[in-house]
């Protein structure tokens, strides 16, 4: 948490420049320009915004939990990607009455339950808390009940599917951790048994 | 000689009526049918229509009318056809001028919305205004072969259609087509009347004509505007209940407790170190 977390900061930067530049409608997830080849926009349009109170509140949520979970950048692009990749995906095979799709929250979603388990190896209890209100916040999503959501239909199938992403992202960064882990304590195996070995080739010699 | 002179006498000379110019106007407007009174700000809400649409067209109500009934069923044919073509327009109903009082603003056409079962309702109104003007030919209205055979008055019909389309529930428009016509043509005094009226149907063929064309853009232009998101008022439900315009949104309420749950999980870390 001490290091600045470059790449949450460089894509919150992406958000506000298409929104200051104008340049959302390029950006936004299109079906119609989408079957036409630009497929840039299966990333790109999470980063466009339909209001400057949509994008504020989805900017603030990325910066927060991206600061929390940015701890292998490597990792972290990879989670944002392909929850981008997925979450467009599903909405050009599984939704074809949607025209047009902006916003950061799918990946907002990943990142809330990729930092669910973050918390979780400190504080289980507030982590089962995060957890709950990402449910509570679903539901009520669910209901059709959502602020600052004037003139868009806010899809909570896409949520869950980030928070999806999220978790695999999760469950990947456990997996790498015990193989370093792993690795560590083999190293750590070997060099013992090569000090042995030294050790016990010294005592020979000088036998 | 005496006959001829008396003959001559009697066809060019008359008690000629030498009228000046002269205009007359039928008008129906959509402006003092919705706003009554004086235009006030009013607070927008966002059109949130639900496909398939069910859309209601009506004449905007004025006293008199300014179109029989033929031309009105003409109008009617026009803006239906315009929007029967679509896949995201189900039903289309005809409402008869009758149901809408003058003047009757929003209240007006939401009750009738509500009878009729639409969500939408296209008002078509008209406004159609003819001159008449003396010319230089006029000074030969003194005879009165001039007032029966001379074509010595400029007629000039200008005549506009408009059909704007209202979101009832929102009250937001959610498109115009406007559709005009100018003719003019000349008339002897004893058939202006009739040329008069002859143009007047002239001219809203015309503007029917110019209508359908406009009227056929401006509903295509109205999905594909809504869709790429330049009308941020109206959002379009699909049948599955889904917005074209889709979006995910972070709530403060939301983002607030999410914010004091890691902060609880780090700030006691620091402490206990």
């Amino acid at each position: 948490m001490n290091r600045i977390p470059w790449l949450t900061v460089t894509m919150a930067s992406l958000s506000a420049l298409l929104a200051g530049a104008s340049l959302g409608g390029y950006a936004q997830y299109d079906r119609a320009a989408l079957l036409r080849g630009e497929v840039w926009r299966l990333v790109t349009g999470h980063f466009a915004h339909w209001s400057f109170a949509h994008l504020a509140w989805d900017v603030l949520a990325f910066l927060i939990l991206g600061a929390l979970c940015e701890r292998r950048r490597w990792l972290f692009a990879s989670v944002i990607l392909g929850t981008a990749l997925i979450v467009s995906m599903f909405l050009f095979f599984c939704c074809p009455e949607v025209a047009m799709y902006r916003g950061l929250s799918s990946i907002d979603s990943a990142l809330w339950m990729w930092g669910v388990f973050i918390i979780g190896e400190r504080h289980v209890s507030l982590a089962l808390t995060m957890l709950a209100l990402f449910i509570a916040k679903v539901m009520v999503e669910s209901f059709g009940v959502a602020l600052f959501a004037d003139g868009f239909t806010i899809l909570p199938v896409l949520h869950l599917l980030g928070a999806l992403a999220g978790f695999c992202g999760s469950i990947a960064e456990h997996k790498i951790a015990h193989f370093s882990d792993a690795t560590l304590h083999s190293d750590g195996q070997r060099d013992r048994v090569r000090r042995r070995r030294d050790e016990s080739a010294v005592v020979g010699g000088a036998v | 000689m005496r006959r001829f002179i008396v003959l001559a006498l009697v066809l060019l000379s008359g008690c000629t009526f030498f009228e000046g110019p002269q205009h007359r106007r039928y008008r129906s407007s959509l402006v003092e049918y919705l706003y009554p009174g004086e235009i006030h700000a009013q607070e927008t809400r966002p059109a949130q229509l639900q496909l398939p649409l069910k859309i209601g067209i009506a004449f905007v109500p004025a006293e008199p009318q300014p179109l029989d009934p033929q031309q009105e069923e003409r109008l009617l044919e026009i803006v239906r056809k315009s929007f029967a073509s679509r896949d995201w327009v189900g039903e289309i109903q005809l409402i008869p001028s009758s149901y809408l009082h003058p003047r009757g603003g929003f209240d007006d056409l939401e009750q009738v919305a509500r009878l009729m079962n639409v969500d939408v309702v296209a008002l078509v109104s008209v406004d159609q205004i003819q001159y008449n003007d003396p010319t230089l030919l006029s000074i030969l209205y003194v005879s009165v072969v001039g007032q029966y055979v001379l074509p010595g008055d400029r007629n000039d019909t200008r005549t506009l259609i408009d059909v704007a389309a209202v979101d009832v529930q929102s009250h937001a428009f959610l498109l115009r087509a406007p559709g005009s016509s100018r003719i003019s043509g000349m008339a002897a005094p004893v058939d202006v009347e009739r040329r008069l009226r002859h143009k007047s149907d002239e001219g809203l063929r015309l503007a029917m004509l110019d209508l359908t064309k406009n009227l056929d853009t401006a509903v295509v232009s109205l999905k594909t505007s809504v869709a790429e998101g330049r009308r941020r008022d109206i959002d379009i439900i699909s049948r599955k209940g889904v917005s074209f315009r889709a979006g995910g949104a972070m709530d403060p309420v939301s983002l607030v407790l999410m914010l004091i749950v890691i902060a609880a999980a780090f700030v006691p870390m620091r402490r206990a170190r």
